[in-house]
Formats: C-alpha cells, sequence, structure tokens
C-alpha cells in the first residue's frame, strides 16, 4: 500500500480508493457484486474485479464479503515517525469503541501515551458545521437540502443523482475543519506538524487524498480504527480511569501523563460527539422538518423519491452511507449497535452531570468551545465546483448511447431475467450492458450455457455480443 | 434511426410499486448522459402521472418512447374517465378520496405538474373509457 503523505499522492490523484480487493482471498462467489450500490463489482476468471470509475469506498462489499477478502486500505501508524509535532484528530465515533468507562480524559491521555502530541476533537468541527449549515439553512436554496459530512453521500450523488448536486451543503467536512483549526493554533510552532484523522470510515482516506470541494487536504494520513484500536485499549487498560464520570466530562484536571499539550482538551464538544451515530447531525441542528437516514441501500431509497418530487416538505437531510452512522463504518471495530449504545449513554452522563450540577454551578455557565466568528465561517466553504461524475453514461454522444441502449433492450430481452449473478455482473440489466459496452459476452451466461451447447437456441447465438 | 420503447405495467392503488417507471426511466436517461434537469423533470412529470393511472384509473400502463429528438410517454388506463379536462387541470381541483388524501395524495397538483414539467401534455379522454395523457419532452433545444 502507498503510505505516501498528501504531497506526493498528487500523482496517484486518480486511482486511489480506499476499498481494495485481495486477490488471494476472494473465492468469485458473487456475493459482493449483489450489494454494491453503485454496481461497481464483476467477478471475471473467478475474482471480483472493482471498477474503479464506479466505486465510491462506501465500503458496503467489506461489509459483506464472507471471505474477508475486501480490504480497507489506510495509513500505517509508522507514518507518524516521519513528523516531529504529532496531532491526532479522533473521529466522534473513537470515543464508542471502548465501552462507557474511559472518559474523555483518559482517551486523550492514552492517545499522548501511544505518540501523538496533540489531540484536537473532530467533534469541533463538527459543530461548526453545524454553525455554518443554520446559516445556510436560513436563506433561501433548493430544498431538501442534503448534508455532505458523509463522503460517500456525496460521491453517490455525484455519480447517481447529478440533479441534487444543488441541494449538497457546500460545507467542509468536520475532520478537514478540524484539521485546519488545528494547523492554525499550532502555527507558531517551528516544528514538522503531522495531522493524523483517526477514522472509521474508508471513504475519508480517499476524500483526504481527491477531496471534493476543496482542493488540498490539511490532514497528512487517516489512520483506522482497526489500526489503533490494540495499542489504544493497551495504554487505556494501563492504568485506572482517571475520573469517575462515564461520560465525556469529567471532575479531575486532566493530568496528562508527563506530557503538557499546548491545545487544552475541549468540553462541552457532545454535540459534536453525537455525530458519531445516525440522527446525531439533527440532534445538534434541532431544526424542523429534517431527516435522518442511514443506511446506503436506504440512502438511494429516499433520494430516489425526492428525484420524484414527491418529498417536497422535508428542509434538511442526514444522510450517512453506513448503518446507525460512523459508528457502523468498515474500519470501526466495536459492534455498530453497542457502539452507538455507548454513545447514547455517554452523552445522557452528562446530561445528567450537567443537571446535578447546574444547581450548585448556576453562576457558573460551562464554557462553550470556542467557535470561528461568522465571517471566519467562509473559509469552510467548498472552494471548487462538485461537477457530475457521469461513469454510467454509455457514450457522449446521445445517438449512440441510443443505439447501444436499444441494443442492450435487444440482448436483455433475451437473458433469463432471473439476475443470478453466475455470469458476473450483478444483474441481467448489467450483463447485458456489459455485453453492449464490450466488458462480457453473452456466451458467459450460465443459464443459456446449455442451450449455446446443444445449438438449438434460435434466438441467441454467439455473434450477438457483436450486435 | 435508434430508439427504445419500454412498456410498464402500473397496478392498481399499489403505491409502493408507484414510481416504479418513473425511477427505471431517471436509470435509463443517465445512462443516455441526458441534463440532469431534464431527468429530474421527466423524473417527476412521470411518477405524478404513475400515481393517477395507480389512484384513478384504476390501474393501466405507461409507454415510453426515447428517440433521438424527443421522449414520448402515453398514459393509459380503463378507468372512470375524466369529466371535464380543464376543471381537472385546475390547481387543488381533486377527486381523490378522502382515504388518499389521508395518505397524502390527492392535493389535485398532479396535471398542473405534468403540464409545467412537460413540454407536451395531452389528454384524451371519455367517461366511462378510460383516460390516456400523452407526455413529450424535447431534447437538445436549440438544435
Amino acid at each position: 500500500m502507498n503510505s505516501s503523505t498528501t504531497e506526493n499522492s498528487e500523482n496517484n490523484i486518480q486511482t486511489f480508493h480506499s476499498v481494495q480487493l485481495d486477490a488471494d482471498l476472494c473465492v468469485g462467489c458473487t456475493t459482493c457484486i449483489k450489494f454494491c450500490p453503485t454496481k461497481a463489482i464483476r467477478v471475471r476468471n473467478g475474482k471480483a474485479k472493482i471498477f474503479e470509475d464506479r466505486c465510491i469506498d462506501c465500503g458496503e462489499c467489506i461489509r459483506r464479503c464472507p471471505k474477508g477478502a475486501k480490504k480497507a486500505i489506510s495509513d500505517p501508524l509508522f507514518i507518524l515517525d516521519g513528523y516531529d509535532l504529532k496531532v491526532a484528530l479522533p473521529a466522534p465515533s473513537l470515543y464508542a469503541q471502548f465501552g462507557t468507562i474511559y472518559s474523555q480524559s483518559d482517551i486523550f491521555d492514552a492517545l499522548h501515551r501511544i505518540g501523538f502530541d496533540e489531540v484536537f476533537d473532530v467533534a469541533w468541527g463538527a459543530i461548526v458545521v453545524t454553525e455554518i449549515t443554520r446559516s445556510i439553512l436560513a436563506k433561501p436554496g433548493p430544498l431538501p437540502r442534503i448534508s455532505s459530512a458523509c463522503p460517500v453521500i456525496v460521491r453517490l450523488i455525484q455519480q447517481r443523482f447529478p440533479s441534487l448536486i444543488p441541494n449538497l451543503m457546500p460545507i467542509l467536512p468536520p475532520s478537514e475543519i478540524a484539521a485546519r483549526e488545528a494547523r492554525k493554533r499550532l502555527s507558531e510552532i517551528p516544528r514538522k506538524i503531522g495531522v493524523f484523522f483517526l477514522s472509521p470510515c474508508t471513504a475519508k482516506v480517499t476524500a483526504v487524498r481527491m477531496p471534493l470541494g476543496y482542493s488540498k487536504s490539511s490532514i497528512d494520513a487517516v489512520i483506522s480504527f482497526s489500526d489503533i484500536f490494540l495499542p489504544l485499549k493497551r495504554a487505556l487498560e494501563e492504568r485506572k480511569p482517571l475520573s469517575p464520570s462515564k461520560g465525556f466530562k469529567t471532575s479531575v484536571p486532566q493530568a496528562f501523563s508527563g506530557h503538557s499539550p499546548i491545545l487544552p482538551m475541549m468540553e462541552n464538544l457532545e454535540p459534536g460527539m453525537g455525530w458519531a451515530r445516525s440522527d446525531g447531525e439533527l440532534d445538534a441542528l434541532q431544526i424542523p422538518d429534517s431527516v435522518s437516514v442511514d443506511g446506503i441501500s436506504n440512502v438511494i431509497d429516499l433520494f430516489e423519491a425526492i428525484e420524484n418530487g414527491n418529498i417536497e416538505s422535508i428542509r434538511y437531510i442526514e444522510a450517512l452511507a453506513c448503518p446507525g452512522g460512523c459508528v457502523g463504518g468498515p474500519m470501526a471495530v466495536e459492534n455498530p449497535h453497542i457502539a452507538r449504545s455507548n454513545m447514547r449513554q455517554r452523552c445522557q452522563k452528562d446530561n445528567l452531570a450537567a443537571e446535578a450540577n447546574s444547581s450548585v454551578l448556576k453562576t457558573m455557565k460551562p464554557p462553550s468551545p470556542k467557535l470561528p466568528e461568522q465571517e471566519e465561517l467562509q473559509a469552510y466553504i467548498w472552494t471548487e465546483p462538485v461537477s457530475p461524475k457521469p461513469v454510467l453514461v454509455l457514450d457522449a454522444d446521445f445517438s449512440k448511447a441510443l443505439e447501444m441502449a436499444e441494443k442492450i433492450d435487444a440482448i436483455r430481452a433475451k437473458l433469463p431475467g432471473i439476475d443470478c449473478g453466475a455470469c458476473g455482473a450483478p444483474d441481467c440489466d448489467c450483463f447485458a450492458e456489459d455485453i453492449v459496452r464490450g466488458f462480457a459476452s453473452i456466451e458467459e451466461c450460465r443459464l443459456l450455457e446449455s442451450t449455446f451447447r446443444k445449438g438449438r437456441n434460435e434466438n441467441i447465438r454467439p455473434e450477438d455480443q457483436q450486435a | 434511426m435508434p430508439s427504445v420503447l419500454i412498456e410498464y405495467i402500473i397496478p392498481k392503488m399499489d403505491f409502493s410499486a408507484a414510481g416504479k417507471a418513473s425511477t427505471d426511466m431517471k436509470r435509463r436517461l443517465t445512462q443516455l448522459g441526458l441534463p440532469a434537469a431534464l431527468i429530474k423533470r421527466i423524473a417527476i412529470a412521470m411518477y405524478e402521472a404513475e400515481m393517477n393511472v395507480a389512484i384513478h384509473g384504476d390501474g393501466g400502463k405507461a409507454e415510453v418512447e426515447i428517440l433521438e429528438d424527443c421522449i414520448s410517454t402515453r398514459f393509459i388506463d380503463k378507468g372512470p374517465g375524466i369529466a371535464d379536462i380543464e376543471l381537472a387541470m385546475q390547481e387543488g381541483f381533486s377527486t381523490a378520496s378522502e382515504e388518499i388524501r389521508n395518505m397524502g395524495f390527492g392535493a389535485g397538483m398532479g396535471l398542473p405538474n405534468m403540464k409545467r414539467n412537460a413540454d407536451e401534455l395531452v389528454i384524451q379522454s371519455e367517461p366511462g373509457k378510460g383516460t390516456t395523457v400523452i407526455m413529450r419532452f424535447r431534447l437538445r433545444q436549440g438544435n
């Protein structure tokens, strides 16, 4: 794998995908082709093959592959060695990976002990996105507005729902905003700073290397939860939990083991922490007529309905590709349902603690995380246009495309139509299209095969593939 | 000249199936590389027409022909027909039952919406004999 930084990844900007096939493990079983939401996988010569231009890095195939032959490529931990000052940006869902015993301080402390000098929560970026979202929703625009926080959704819309591109919120993702802020706050430090996003998400690995809506990421590398889980768990277990609270808050002052970080641990990030799970973004936003949808097939159904024009009363959609939201990410370790519950309990406990404290500390308003001024928020708006990605188009010339569509229909009419997948394409429609595009030949249809052999099928001749 | 003809069966009162024709057509038109805004117009108009056939027309069928210069859609039902087409075209006019309205349909925007989105709308109907709605969408405006 390529453990390059943002600088030298520019060389392979067109080719990088986090989701990759391990050909040694693949048995060519056709499970993945059935679940790929963009129909980007075919089985060829007994092995799955991903059409890179169609893959949106959702990781659905990683979840579905019974042989573990689909992998998520992220950056290895040793990449930290190339930097003097190492900054960890934990995704909110990191806090859901270790039960509810460890407080935010415990996890901060453990991150310091495994080699990070500074920690800056992505939840802060999520709170900033909420602020910007509110201000955009106050202005007129195409409804429903769709969150762009999930990079899979942006890529799905680009490819399959281009009419919804104007509905996307043109805001940088929380991780990117957090990375820029961390760099800004550390800009005086004359050391080589490395910013590392700790992520459960394959698509965010891709998004950092090939951003959409902005030109260059401030994140140097993306470390997966699966890679950091063990070292972090070991560090956590090395010492007793710091605080009696199981939520994020802690009554104990942050006593980081020997480290004196420049960036203080931020408190009151709960609205951003909630983003770890589905509904979290809406809970933070608190606006009426909003909908949360998770799981990519549910997202597709909802987008189809919007394009058909029958969902007009909705103002805002939080759409997350993974089931349960980011806690369901392909590189997460904890079971997504348990992680969801961990996250909910943490936030509830904090609310209870805040209520209990409120009578005692009436006059002490808890400090809010310092957010940028209104005019500074402009810096977090997309700077590059997100254009449709016409990978599904048969031919740029409409007449030629129509001619191909005609052929596809003619071939499709001859196929059995049971979408068995044995040819290696997910369904008969796709197979017919592959034949006309020149990727497949009609003899690969296993159900028609016997009739070819017997030579008694009058409708289908191998020449049809040249049709 | 290449052309594609597709036929869709629209079952009576089957709300879960309604939208299948417009969704399939969107996929096809995306493959043909038509502009997103045009595809959206066609999808909205077709969805309304499908719902009309399912709700008012006792089910029926849709025929869509994709030609080089236009897309022609025809929605055919053998339902009760429309007594006064001009009245039916008015925004807010609907003969939908209370039950249908409670489901969020029957706001009387179907035909006006179709008219707004199609380049050409023709309604042929006779009480007792059913309704045929024809919508055409021009391709490559300006050519």
